[in-house]
């Protein structure tokens, strides 16, 4: 059962692609994010257990999002109907706030998940 | 010996190749999402499919839809064949409107009739007067409402074939209760006639879904609580259907105590009391959305009997005291599960 040196390489080869893609494809969202969308394009992402306030540049002004005990929710918004205030703290991947008139949007990705693709309400 | 010890080697590394094209795969085969900001909302595509290019054509095709449908009927756009419609109100000069303003409008004068009024596009004399939108929401005079109800009568529009005409000045409509689902209905017909078999699209609440999430498994939907946004209070699966609540929490502010929102009831101009939360599973979103707001007014009991007055129709209703009202066969709806009030 001797390997050759070309054997040795091939297994090696596969192992890493193998890993590569399992990492890229399974593990790369492991632990739970908050990303902030402006217009459609992710300006950032942070842990949703590290407490902290993030500003948002958005078309009206800033939007101050705020992380804290594992929620996130919209604590200061330049926007004239705070909807995006009166909707609360997010915790789950299936939930998101948005400001519309800001163009501010704030979602959790990862694996704090209810089952469910969509929330109406 | 050598040639088992090679054997073994070329079997390993196929074994490795096909766990990797199985790894892509799965990639492959996950969900598709896109969001953008249109009809004062924010809509979201999720389509489940393996071709990347298909899926990304689809949804672009889908998104300049509702764009379109935007732009024919916004009341924030003052070219929108709405705007135009509203300017004319009240002369004798009708405007010829596109098919699909006029088929929202023959379905909002439908369900106008169907509800008797309670649900009527032409609310919009009495809408602007509370400034919801606004940083400073007021509650108007009852003079002001009074006058401005007089003035909301979905009977007073005029359709002759495609041309229509206001008949009272000061006249509007709005069709902000209809157009926003008649969209998704829209959008979803365009993502199927890309080659689309399973989609979601979620427009701020207004939903609709075909086929399923994975083989074998519907979509999920929840319903948020409608005083705790961070709960759901129920959750149901979904096939081929429309979804669509009307809810007190989302446009509102206090005042002394009372809650003031945006479902006005069309004969006084005043926020509808009877419930905090309606939710219709319907065909169509423009119908779900209809109803929803139209039963929302209705109350619980003339509500529900509507409901159950309707073919394929389902509706679920959460009154103040937090009691949960279901149509026949809301709760039977494939994996409905009730988290409570």
């Amino acid at each position: 059962m001797r390997a050759t040196p070309g054997d040795k390489i091939l297994i090696v080869v596969m192992i890493l692609i193998n890993g590569f893609l399992f990492l890229k494809t399974g593990l790369g969202t492991a632990g739970d994010w908050v990303v902030i969308e402006m217009n459609q394009r992710e300006v950032s992402r942070h842990r949703l257990s590290e407490n902290r306030v993030i500003p948002v540049k958005g078309e009206l002004g800033i939007t101050e999002v705020e992380i804290a005990n594992g929620k996130a929710r919209i604590r200061h918004s330049p926007c004239k109907n705070k909807i995006c205030i009166k909707a609360g703290d997010i915790q789950y991947a299936d939930r998101l706030i948005a400001c519309i008139p800001n163009r501010i949007v704030v979602r959790v990705i990862g694996e704090k998940q209810r089952g469910v693709d969509a929330i109406v309400g | 010996m050598v040639r088992h010890s090679h054997k073994f080697i070329i079997h390993l590394a196929i074994v490795l190749l096909i766990a990797a094209i199985f790894s892509c795969t799965a990639k492959e085969k996950e969900l598709l999402r896109r969001t953008q900001f249109l009809m004062g909302t924010l809509v979201e595509i999720t389509v489940r499919e393996m071709d990347f290019e298909k899926a990304q054509s689809a949804l672009s095709s889908a998104f300049e839809e509702i764009q379109r449908l935007e732009k024919l009927m916004s009341t924030h756009l003052a070219d929108s064949e709405i705007s135009r419609l509203n300017d004319l109100a009240g002369g004798k000069s009708s405007l010829t409107l596109s098919p699909e303003v006029l088929e929202v409008i023959r379905r909002g004068i439908y369900w106008g009739n169907k509800t008797n009024g309670t649900l009527d596009i032409s609310i919009e004399p009495v809408s602007r007067l509370w400034h919801f939108d606004n940083d400073t929401p007021s509650i108007p005079s009852t003079q002001a409402l009074t006058e401005a109800a007089r003035l909301v009568d979905f009977r007073e529009i005029e359709i002759v074939e495609s041309n229509v005409r206001l008949k009272q000045q000061g006249m509007s409509l709005h069709l902000g209760a209809i157009a926003k689902g008649y969209a998704v209905d829209r959008a979803m017909g365009i993502l199927e006639k890309n080659g689309i078999r399973h989609a979601l699209i979620n427009a701020g609440g207004d939903l609709k879904v075909l086929g399923e999430r994975k083989d074998g498994q519907p979509w999920k939907i929840g319903l948020q609580h409608p005083r705790q946004p961070e709960k759901m209070i129920a959750s149901f699966t979904l096939s081929h259907k429309a979804v669509a609540t009307s809810g007190d929490y989302q446009k509102y502010f206090i005042k002394d105590e009372s809650r003031y929102h945006h479902i006005l009831n069309p004969k006084n101009g005043m926020p509808a009391k009877k419930m905090i939360s309606c939710t219709i599973i319907a065909e169509t979103v423009m119908d779900a959305d209809a109803l929803a707001t139209a039963v929302f007014v209705l109350g619980p009991e003339n509500g529900m009997a509507l409901v159950e007055s309707l073919d394929g129709v389902e509706g679920m209703m959460v009154t103040e005291s937090g009691s949960t009202l279901f149509s026949e066969n809301f709760k039977s709806q494939p994996g409905f599960d009730l988290a409570g009030f």
